[in-house]
């Protein structure tokens, strides 16, 4: 039996079938905080009246310790190779709401293949346009009364804008992974990937405004963590 | 010892010089076999079946692996052999059944004896039987036996049919089998047909592959002297009938040999492998079996050149593409020029020349980048002007009129500008003709400084006068700098004050360059004649290819404020000479002794006054450089331009071309010879000297080189010498030349025009145009930040629109009619349509150009019908309300919903505009009719549970469930019964400079807080 067992390991060991662990992080910011805007939504009077407090803009987020939010962090590469070829598309969809004629949630990691559910929940008209360059476009209609429709990605693609033309102001962003080893930062500006496998990857965070950032990690049985420190970008010319 | 016969020779050694001349006779027969058989194409041929066989072991081997995890395939072997398994098991039963079988049908054959006697018994029986029951003696023993025997008949009857029945169910059970394994193996068969194709094409060229006797084959095949009956490695050719070459006097079908070594040419899959052995660049367009120009249709040499006979890296006469690879060629093929031949090959560089012969109608040619560039370019600089082409008899002038010079500019800025026109604009398309390297010493200098006096002193006497009006509002420079970016001026005009070190000429790139650079326009320009130009270009030039944009007086003004701000301090501070009598004598006398004997000169001379003399000098000297070929000027109407022809310039004769003392320096060809004259047009007036500096020749003025100095990039110069090579006298077949279908016609007119009239700097086509693009974004950045004009899909909905689909999509007749008359469509735009003054022949052309490009029959088409009480009708009204079309579309006087940054077209023009098949094909999938737009597709609700639909969308929808494009008429339907008013530009003007477009921008300064964001 014991010899049974450490066979087992030695076998896992060797064909380097670690354990799986995850990776955490937080992401901050460092300067000063931008002061977000309240969105102005006179144009439709449906947007106003389904906004329960007055919403802001949310290109950068943070929390009072500057910890930034909607930040997609993700597997970019595996240098020891332990990512698998490929992966099983996952059941659950992954779901979108256009909520008081915002996003919610305003930025989002997908699987190539795996459903999204797009939800209205506003008794109002939106158009969900997709701006891909490596997927196809697609701009639909949702008028009030339609709930939800669903829509899928074949391929993968760096994090790219959903806009509605009727709402200007309404925008998130999608990114689509073949691998599932992806997390979005949440309100504390942490994000949390998990089971991946033992190993050497390059992670990168991903921030609509702020850029990106890679870091290399290895990760062991214990895991691995893993800080971003955002600044803001030097001005263009 | 006597001899016994006398001879005057001796036998012996004869038979000495016979033996030995017979064996060196061997010898050098020998060596001729051996000579012919090593052919130096024979090693690409066996390089390339060595490639080969790697190449198809290696798809073998792919396909083997395909196969095996091809999960079917591993299902129907394990089929086959389960069934295979089946049968074996069944043998047995099989063959009980195969035994049974024999004795069946021994026994059915015994039965059917039997029955077929006692059927023969029973009918004499029965003849007595019927005799004995009308007889008169009646006879019950034959009536017994009868019956027995008819019993026993039925019986063995009944037994025979048993028999057939069991051998029948036996057959049955028996191909039951053999028909699965049959049908697994055909399904195999097919699921193999690729791996067996592979084997097969291995067996033919891999020795390995094949069986003894083929091996064996494959050798003796190839051996000497054997060789000529069928061997593998053979000179390959194609013989292309109807195409001829010229050789002395006599047309040959043309011959090309040029796959015996280039052998990949036309296969795929060696696209990286080296040469000779790689695969034609664009085996779908060219070479290809299935493309437009198969090789065996056109061969090689007839786009290429060269000689196509050859067999050897000589003898086809190859060329090098540029003097790294003539050396290399040199050493590793013994090449040189062959001076012999008429036409060498085209250097890569210049093989687009080859597309010309037959697509000279054409632009731009599909496929042919540098060629198309060349066209561009040719077109751009005015070459045409001096020298003519037949495509451009019709051309204007390429340079602007000069008729009106005086009110539009000053005499110091027309002086320093013919002088040196790039040192006012440093990428106008306005050659030097001075400042050259055959008339820049300082002799020179002074005179040219005296002859571009006289020819400015000419143009402003004799321009015509050109009533200006003055206007008395001041204008704002910032408004100004917005129009320009806004209005749609950068479709055509660049404002780059230095030149881009980026600079890579493309034709989407002189699209910005349709109009001058507008920098420096107040040191040129004054600004009454500005302003009267923005407002109505025509008035100033009726030929000017600048639109009218219907720009109203403060416009103009405003813009006009802006533009004439730009001066050019260090142009404005170059001097301008006086007038130098004597030089003017030597240059009037230059032109006066053609006609007159040199007393005569003089006495002429002596009456001349100062100003007579300019102007004397100032016309011959504009009649010398051709200055009127390019624009308009008094007393130069009609003449012919100063250029050589070059309708067949590709064809010279290369004797005909003189390169001076350049021959050591140029390699003798004519495309290096074209480029040169391009790139340095005097070269030839210079002599090039040992320490690389150069000399000029002794000429007189006015037998220096005129041709001027046009300041072009390598890349430009090889289009033009591309297009030169591609101007050539060769007759071309009709079969050979692309189908000239009304269609074909009508779009190729359509895409020159189109080109000649820049519609692409504004607009996309299929993915072609739009260069003002980058322009809507720096004005979107000005007015709405850089969120938005990163953002591409809101810099496109600015930017004037695609015209996809264009043909399919507009009605003519109302095409026709908003071109004569432009009038507001897309409420949000600031970009304005130019109205031009085409005629109406020309317009056609442009709506056919589209309805052809679509597939479209220009016909009368039907007016679309429907009744505002219809079910149809009705559904429509429910689906444009839930589709809530208001948020962004004008309904009539009716605004958007929504801010104005979403706007889109009043839908009471559709009617009108729009045809209603194009519309159905538009709300299927706008993205893809006009990807990028921010139209999204209507929502039909085409799949919903009816009593849903019933529930939502009312009764009239619900009728039409299942039936999309019966719901999208119905919006149509709608739609036409729309009434309200047309132009809402007042409406829009007002919202705008009220209310704005509502731009949501992230990037605001005080958003971050500080001020450096």
């Amino acid at each position: 039996m014991k010899i049974r067992i450490i066979g087992t390991l030695i076998i896992m060991v060797l064909i380097g079938v670690g354990y799986a662990a995850d990776v955490k992080g937080k992401i901050t910011f460092d300067g000063k905080a931008p002061k977000m805007k309240p969105l102005r939504m006179d144009a439709d009077p449906v947007c106003v009246a389904n906004s329960d407090i007055k919403p802001r803009k949310e290109w950068l987020i943070l929390d009072e310790n500057n910890s930034i939010k909607n930040v997609l962090v993700f597997v970019k590469e595996s240098k020891s190779g332990s990512l698998a070829d490929s992966y099983d598309t996952p059941k659950e969809s992954a779901v979108i709401d256009q909520k008081g004629c915002v996003y919610v949630p305003h930025v989002l990691g997908i699987m190539v293949g795996q459903t999204l559910d797009i939800l209205n929940s506003d008794g109002t008209l939106h158009n969900i346009h997709a701006l891909p360059k490596v997927n196809k476009e697609f701009n639909k209609a949702m008028p009030r009364s339609k709930k939800q429709m669903s829509v899928k990605f074949d391929k993968v693609e760096a994090p790219f804008k959903v806009k509605c033309d009727v709402h200007p102001w309404m925008g998130a962003y999608l990114g689509v992974f073949d691998h599932p080893y992806f997390a979005v930062t949440d309100d504390s500006g942490a994000y949390t990937i998990s089971g991946l496998p033992a190993g050497k990857y390059v992670i990168e965070a991903w921030h609509e405004k702020l850029g990106t950032q890679t870091a290399d990690i290895t990760v062991d049985d214990s895991g691995a963590s893993q800080d971003f420190l955002f600044k803001k970008p030097s001005k263009k010319k | 010892m006597s001899e016994s016969q006398e001879r005057h020779y001796n036998i012996l050694k004869l038979n000495r010089v016979f033996a030995i001349s017979s064996i060196i006779f061997t010898a050098v027969w020998l060596l001729v076999f051996v000579d012919d058989y090593q052919r130096p194409w024979k090693k690409y041929q066996k390089e390339f079946r060595k490639l080969e066989i790697e190449k198809v072991r290696a798809e073998l081997s792919d396909v083997s692996i395909e196969l095996e995890s091809n999960a079917e395939y591993n299902a129907l072997k394990e089929e086959l052999s389960s069934s295979e398994q089946k049968l074996q098991n069944r043998q047995n039963e099989l063959d009980d059944i195969m035994n049974q079988l024999i004795i069946m049908e021994a026994e059915l054959y015994k039965n059917n004896q039997i029955y077929q006697f006692a059927k023969a018994d029973l009918d004499v029986l029965k003849y007595d039987y019927e005799k004995s029951q009308v007889g008169y003696k009646k006879n019950t023993d034959i009536e017994q036996k009868y019956f027995t025997l008819k019993d026993s008949v039925d019986k063995y009857f009944f037994i025979r049919e048993q028999s057939e029945i069991s051998i029948d169910q036996v057959n049955d059970a028996r191909q039951k089998i053999t028909n699965e394994i049959n049908q697994i193996n055909s399904s195999l068969k097919s699921l193999m047909r690729e791996q067996s194709m592979m084997q097969r094409k291995l067996s033919k060229v891999d020795p390995e592959a094949m069986t003894l006797a083929n091996k064996i084959g494959n050798i003796v095949r190839d051996l000497p002297v054997l060789d000529f009956i069928d061997p593998y490695y053979e000179v390959k050719q194609v013989v292309v009938n109807d195409l001829e070459e010229d050789l002395v006097y006599m047309g040959m079908p043309k011959v090309d040999r040029c796959m015996t070594c280039h052998v990949g040419i036309d296969k795929k899959g060696f696209e990286d492998s080296p040469q000779p052995y790689t695969t034609h660049p664009k085996l779908d367009f060219m070479v290809g079996a299935s493309s437009s120009h198969p090789i065996s249709e056109f061969g090689c040499t007839s786009c290429h050149l060269g000689r196509g006979r050859g067999t050897g890296f000589y003898s086809s006469a190859h060329s090098p593409n540029d003097e790294e690879t003539a050396h290399r060629w040199e050493e590793e093929y013994d090449w040189e020029p062959k001076h012999y031949w008429e036409n060498p090959m085209l250097p890569t560089r210049y093989s687009e020349a080859g597309c010309y012969k037959c697509h000279s109608g054409n632009m731009p040619l599909k496929e042919a980048e540098t060629l198309s560039l060349g066209l561009s370019v040719f077109e751009k600089s005015g070459c045409y002007s001096c020298h003519n082409v037949a495509r451009w008899d019709d051309a204007p002038k390429s340079g602007p009129s000069l008729y009106k010079l005086a009110s539009k500019t000053y005499k110091d800025w027309t002086y320093k500008w013919i002088m040196e026109p790039r040192s006012f604009r440093h990428n106008t398309w306005m050659p030097h003709f001075f400042k050259k390297g055959n008339n820049s010493s300082p002799k020179d200098i002074v005179r040219t400084e005296q002859e571009v006096l006289a020819m400015t002193e000419y143009l402003f006497t004799n321009s015509e006068s050109y009533d200006i009006n003055s206007m008395n509002i001041t204008g704002d420079y910032d408004r100004g700098r917005i129009l320009v970016s806004s209005l749609g001026c950068n479709g055509c005009h660049q404002i780059q004050s230095t030149p881009d070190p980026d600079y890579d000429p493309t034709i989407q790139a002189i699209r910005t360059e349709q109009g001058p650079n507008l920098i420096g326009l107040g040191s040129k320009v004054n600004e009454d004649w500005l302003v009267g130009w923005l407002k109505n270009p025509y008035s100033y030039h009726e030929g000017t290819k600048m639109p009218n944009l219907r720009i109203s007086d403060q416009e103009a003004i405003d813009i006009a404020t802006y533009l004439l701000a730009d001066k050019n301090a260090e142009f404005d501070d170059l001097p301008t000479p006086q007038v130098n009598d004597k030089i003017l004598n030597e240059i009037s006398a230059d032109f006066l002794s053609q006609l007159l004997r040199k007393s005569q000169v003089d006495e002429k001379l002596s009456d001349m006054s100062t100003i007579e003399k300019l102007n004397y000098s100032g016309e011959k000297l504009i009649g010398h450089y051709g200055c009127y070929s390019c624009h308009n000027i008094s007393g130069f109407e009609g003449k012919k331009p100063i250029g050589i022809a070059l309708n067949v310039e590709g064809s010279k004769l290369i004797s005909k071309l003189d390169f001076g003392f350049w021959h050591d320096e140029i390699p003798h060809t004519k495309w290096d010879w074209f480029y040169t004259k391009i790139n340095r047009p005097e070269t030839f007036d210079l002599i090039p000297n040992d320490d690389g500096s150069v000399s000029v020749k002794e000429l007189r003025p006015l037998d220096k080189s005129r041709m001027p100095h046009y300041g072009l990039t390598e890349k430009e110069i090889d289009g033009l010498v591309t297009l030169i090579m591609g101007l050539v006298k060769d007759e071309i077949p009709e079969t050979k030349l692309p189908e000239k279908t009304p269609d074909y016609l009508a779009v190729a007119n359509g895409e020159r025009f189109l080109h000649t009239n820049n519609c692409l700097g504004c607009h996309k086509i299929d993915g072609e145009g739009g260069a003002i693009w980058p322009s809507t974004a720096v004005w979107l950045e000005e007015i709405a930040g850089s969120q938005n004009s990163e953002d591409m899909s809101i810099v496109q909905s600015f930017s004037p629109p695609l015209l996809n689909t264009q043909g399919r999509k507009a009605q003519p007749e109302w095409l026709l009619n908003w071109f004569q008359n432009i009038s507001m469509i897309r409420p949000h735009l600031q970009v304005r349509m130019p109205s031009y003054d085409f005629t109406h022949e020309e317009w056609n052309s442009v709506i056919s150009y589209f309805q052809s490009k679509d597939g479209l029959a220009l016909t009368y088409e039907n007016p679309h019908n429907f009744s505002t009480t219809s079910d149809s009708y009705i559904a429509g009204q429910k689906i444009q309300e839930e589709g809530a079309c208001i948020n962004c579309h004008f309904y009539g006087e009716k605004k958007p919903l929504q801010d104005a940054i979403t706007w889109a077209p009043n839908l009471v023009l559709t009617k009108e505009r729009l045809r209603p098949e194009w519309l159905i094909e538009w709300f299927n999938n706008p993205q893809a009719v006009m990807p990028g737009t921010k139209m999204p597709a209507p929502y039909i609700p085409v799949d919903e549970p009816i009593s849903d639909v019933k529930e939502y969308w009312g009764d009239e929808v619900a009728s039409f469930i299942g039936d999309t494009t019966g719901m999208l008429y119905g919006l149509i339907d709608w739609m036409w019964g729309m009434e309200g008013k047309e132009d809402v530009s007042s409406i829009v003007k007002e919202h705008l400079n009220n209310e704005g477009y509502g731009f949501i921008s992230d990037d605001e300064d005080d958003e971050w807080g500080d001020d450096e964001w």
